[in-house]
């Protein structure tokens, strides 16, 4: 026999052997089941969702248009809403999508957060997160591989075939490799269905589908195939090295338990509990105090203020700010808004250095809890992380600066000075307002911060079969066998 | 005694074993510590944001002239806070994403009280950890790994045969005596973690404290015998590994998870997010309408107040407070459609969380540590109260035109933090109880059914 057939022999032999076998039937179809039932809530939440968001936002745009004549401060007060819409595969991996907020309030003065996530009250049932098609295959799906596969090796050595198989003179690493073959093709067959579903449920039914998303799936597919030939090389791994099938299966739920239910939340915690951020209280308190140190444009003995007052005056050569050209109050509002909304950043990016810090700081373990990394990419190729909530609160903030800063600009030059509060601008001007719209982030934008990650889970991948494959592995199992 | 001892030496000697043993209590010690840390955070962070109020207070008294009662409440954010006990630092429930310490001001609640803590989103996703994930979904991880295969073990070493042949049921009551080594063991190890969670966190030894401890045990009692039924089938060590790890996945994994999917098909969350969009709606209209019209209609709720409506000018604060309030009123039915919501979700939870043991004791440690939603929605009514406390304190001066001296200043109504206590009696527990005891000794004769069967064979 050349070595193509052996390795085709063992590989059909190992998934004749799973075929036979019942209760991996039952197992495999039951997951199949819940893969299709999560996907279809999954995908009805995600409409409902993309219904609610949009249609808030037409109705907020509208409400915005049919103001009335107004002065444009009490414009800037009236405000308006930015919705999220939730990012285009969160039917497939739903992220943190539950946990954040998903529309801001914008006004003159203030910066929002984010409010209304959906899932306020339902920590107790979330502790392993939600039943999402990304979770199934993230954790209960090696849970099946191991039981599949744990005796794989050292089920054979306890028989005495692979004494047989290996006097023969048929080599070690092409059972390996047969081995690997099998599993991988129960693999694609466990997670190809469901790819597909995703794949049309997004083409068939949705406007925004695009080459992007086309990619962001075949990524999809290939990075929860790597995930799937990880756990199979863990397990081929182990089961050569055991002494017998018990040690191998205690000691792959012990690994399964520990990678991927025990690490990541006792590492999230603690990457917490290193980089804390602040709370929202400090924020804001801290916020309002920058602020107040600046100045205060409504008292004219303010510092700041007063000196701003000199050169606006010099720039226009004129004595009193009556005289000037243009709506001296607006020129205030106009500072003021730049200069909260400077300070309000340097606060805001702080704390988005500190959840950049926790995360830096789980990348450190990524080659030890397989789940977090590809957790990670899974988050970030299907829009759904918190990189991709913090850049919808951004492109919020930078809309409402761009939008009371056009008020302001209504107010320095419609309204007169003189009897300011009296005067009303144009119902007309409101229309020239750009609505509001999420700019989702191109595939590149989402996967940059995490080349690293996937360079990482890459090498620890290699490391793995290069450890398979070793002559030291090979040495064991010759000597167990 | 030497059987004993002989027994216990062969507990500690597998390594399995040891090192199950070392992750839990490690794990348990590490969620008290980390638990302990947050807690110690929340907690400062509430002194903080009544320190910062008191000195606000005190600035405001030193200015040479007190502005008026408007100017004054509009910047008087006061300090509320969740007065949350050491408890909520084992069982954390929704006290990490909620505020715990909300400020508050008289303009409309509405706007104000749907506001979250900042947390990295990533941790929610992850889970979170805590002593009660340790309890309620680890240690029965812990006490398979301790009992599952002791039938079959002892058959590979050829004792049950032996003892099998003799007469009586000397096997049988040897499998027992082994179980009870292990709850023992097991149930010391939930006694070392409550008491240096006790120790660490000054917790008092109280009726609390006993009933979670006792109910803890209990919990154990639950999954010894679940374990012991999977060994009584007499499947050999695979088997009985894959069928208890199954079924830790149906109650833990799944069967929440199905909850979750069921529960979001089942309720809507838009209650909120209608309430602030319609309250901006009714607040701005408010400044384009006769202003007296919102005062005659305020004046009904507030009939004392009737004579004093009229004022001169464009704007005076009693007609801003009184349009506040108005505007609350709008979208109180979305309000209280929200709080509905929250109790009919939890209704619903308490009658289909029976499915899974862990997420029934979960819960149950969330209620007893008063970090349930419930909780968190009895402290947002505390603060919907303490609001309408502002807001009546202000009243008068607005509508008399009085002037505030300082001593008015130190009247300002401050937050009373009370304890939530929705569940210290003892007839909570009860149901909880009773329940695991039934299924114990539903399931105990089932497994003396079992044993009898395999004496014979």
């Amino acid at each position: 026999m050349n070595s193509h057939s052996i390795c085709l022999a063992v590989c059909q032999q190992e998934l004749k052997q799973k075929v036979k076998n019942k209760s991996v039937w039952i197992m495999f179809a039951l997951l199949q089941l819940l893969l299709a039932i999560s996907l279809a809530t999954s995908w009805q939440q995600f409409k409902q969702s993309h219904t609610t968001q949009e249609t808030s936002q037409a109705i907020v745009e509208q409400q915005w248009v049919a103001q009335p004549d107004r002065h444009p401060h009490r414009v800037a007060h009236f405000g308006h809403f930015a919705f999220r819409e939730p990012s285009v595969l969160s039917y497939f991996d739903i992220g943190i999508n539950n946990w954040v907020g998903h529309s801001v309030f914008l006004e003159a003065h203030k910066q929002n957060s984010a409010n209304f996530a959906n899932d306020d009250n339902t920590s107790e049932l979330l502790r392993f997160s939600e039943l999402s098609v990304a979770n199934i295959l993230l954790v209960i799906w090696p849970m099946l591989l191991i039981t599949m596969a744990f005796a794989t090796i050292s089920g054979e050595k306890e028989q005495g075939t692979l004494k047989k198989i290996l006097a023969m003179g048929v080599s070690f690493p092409k059972i390996l490799t047969g081995k690997i073959f099998a599993y991988l093709i129960i693999s694609v067959s466990f997670i190809l269905p469901i790819f597909i579903a995703t794949a049309l449920l997004g083409s068939f039914f949705q406007l925004s589908f695009t080459s992007d998303t086309a990619m962001r799936i075949g990524l999809l597919f290939a990075l929860y195939l790597a995930y799937c030939l990880f756990w199979i090389v863990i397990i081929l791994c182990c089961s050569s090295l055991s002494a017998s099938s018990k040690v191998s299966l205690s000691t792959l739920i012990t690994f399964w338990f520990i990678g991927i239910i025990l690490a990541p939340r006792v590492l999230t915690d603690v990457a917490q509990s290193m980089h804390p951020t602040q709370t929202r209280y400090a924020f804001i308190n801290a916020v309002k105090t920058d602020v107040k140190k600046v100045g205060n444009g409504h008292n004219p003995q303010d510092p700041y203020f007063k000196a701003f007052k000199e050169k606006v005056l010099a720039k226009y050569n004129v004595k009193n700010v009556a005289d000037l050209p243009v709506n001296y109050r607006g020129l205030v509002m106009k500072e003021g808004e730049r200069v909260t909304a400077e300070i309000y950043q340097r606060h805001y990016k702080k704390q988005l250095d500190a959840f950049q810090a926790q995360q830096d700081f789980l990348r450190n373990f990524y080659w030890f809890t397989p789940l977090l990394a590809t957790q990670h990419i899974s988050m970030a190729l299907t829009a759904s992380n918190n990189k991709h909530f913090f850049d919808f609160e951004m492109q919020a903030e930078q809309h409402r600066y761009d939008r009371i800063q056009q008020l302001n600009n209504i107010h320095i030059e419609e309204i007169n000075f003189a009897h300011d509060r009296d005067e009303k601008a144009s119902a007309e001007l409101w229309k020239t307002f750009p609505s509001f719209h999420y700019q989702q982030p191109s595939l590149k934008q989402s996967l940059e911060p995490y080349l690293s990650s996937a360079a990482i889970f890459t090498f620890t991948l290699t490391a793995l079969i290069f450890g398979l494959f070793s002559s030291f592995l090979k040495r064991r199992v010759y000597v167990s066998a | 005694m030497l059987a004993l001892k002989y027994e216990f030496k062969r507990l500690f000697s597998g390594t399995v074993y040891n090192i199950s043993i070392l992750v839990f209590l490690l794990s348990g010690l590490l969620a008290i510590h980390l638990g302990g840390e947050s807690f110690n955070r929340i907690q400062q962070a509430q002194q903080q944001s009544i320190i910062a109020f008191d000195k606000q207070t005190a600035q405001l008294k030193l200015a040479p002239k007190l502005p008026e009662m408007g100017s004054i409440a509009y910047y008087a954010t006061a300090p509320t806070t969740w007065q949350l006990n050491g408890w909520a630092a084992l069982f954390k429930g929704q006290s990490q994403n909620n505020l715990t310490s909300m400020s508050v001001n008289a303009l409309a609640l509405q706007g104000q009280i749907y506001n979250k803590e900042f947390i990295n989103p990533d941790k929610h996703r992850a889970g979170g950890f805590d002593l009660g994930f340790v309890l309620a979904y680890m240690l029965p991880l812990l006490i398979g790994v301790l009992s599952i295969n002791l039938l079959s073990d002892e058959k590979q070493s050829g004792r049950w045969s032996l003892l099998s042949s003799f007469p009586g049921n000397a096997a049988q009551q040897m499998i027992i005596r082994l179980l009870g080594l292990r709850f023992a063991l097991v149930s010391l190890l939930v006694i070392i973690l409550f008491s240096y969670a006790a120790i660490s966190l000054s917790l008092p030894i109280d009726y609390q404290f006993t009933t979670l401890l006792f109910l803890s045990i209990l919990y154990c009692l639950f999954w010894f015998v679940v374990a012991t039924i999977i060994l009584s089938l007499n499947k050999g060590n695979l088997i009985n590994t894959l069928l208890f790890i199954s079924t830790w996945l149906v109650f833990a994994i799944l069967i929440p998870g199905t909850i979750h999917l069921a529960m979001s098909e089942k309720f809507n969350h838009n209650a909120p997010l209608k309430a602030s969009t319609q309250q901006r709606m009714v607040l701005n209209d408010g400044w384009d309408q006769d202003k007296h019209q919102a005062l005659t209609e305020f004046s009904q709720l507030y009939p004392e107040f009737s004579e004093k409506l009229t004022f001169e000018g464009r704007f005076h604060w009693k007609w801003y407070y009184a349009m506040q309030h108005l505007s609350d009123l709008s979208v109180a039915h979305h309000w209280s459609a929200h709080t509905e919501n929250i109790y009919s979700k939890e209704r619903w939870l308490n009658k289909v969380s029976w499915l899974s043991p862990n997420l029934s004791f979960q819960r149950l440690l969330n209620k007893s540590a008063n970090t349930n939603s419930l909780s968190h929605l009895e402290y947002l009514k505390q603060v919907e109260s303490y609001h309408t406390e502002i807001r009546e304190f202000i009243y008068p001066y607005l509508f008399n035109d009085t002037p505030v001296t300082v001593e008015d200043v130190d009247k300002f109504p401050r937050f009373e933090a009370r304890q939530v206590t929705l569940t210290t009696t003892s007839m909570n527990y009860l149901p909880h109880g009773l329940f695991f005891l039934i299924l114990i000794v539903l399931l105990t004769g089932w497994v003396k059914l079992r044993f009898k069967k395999l004496a014979v064979c």
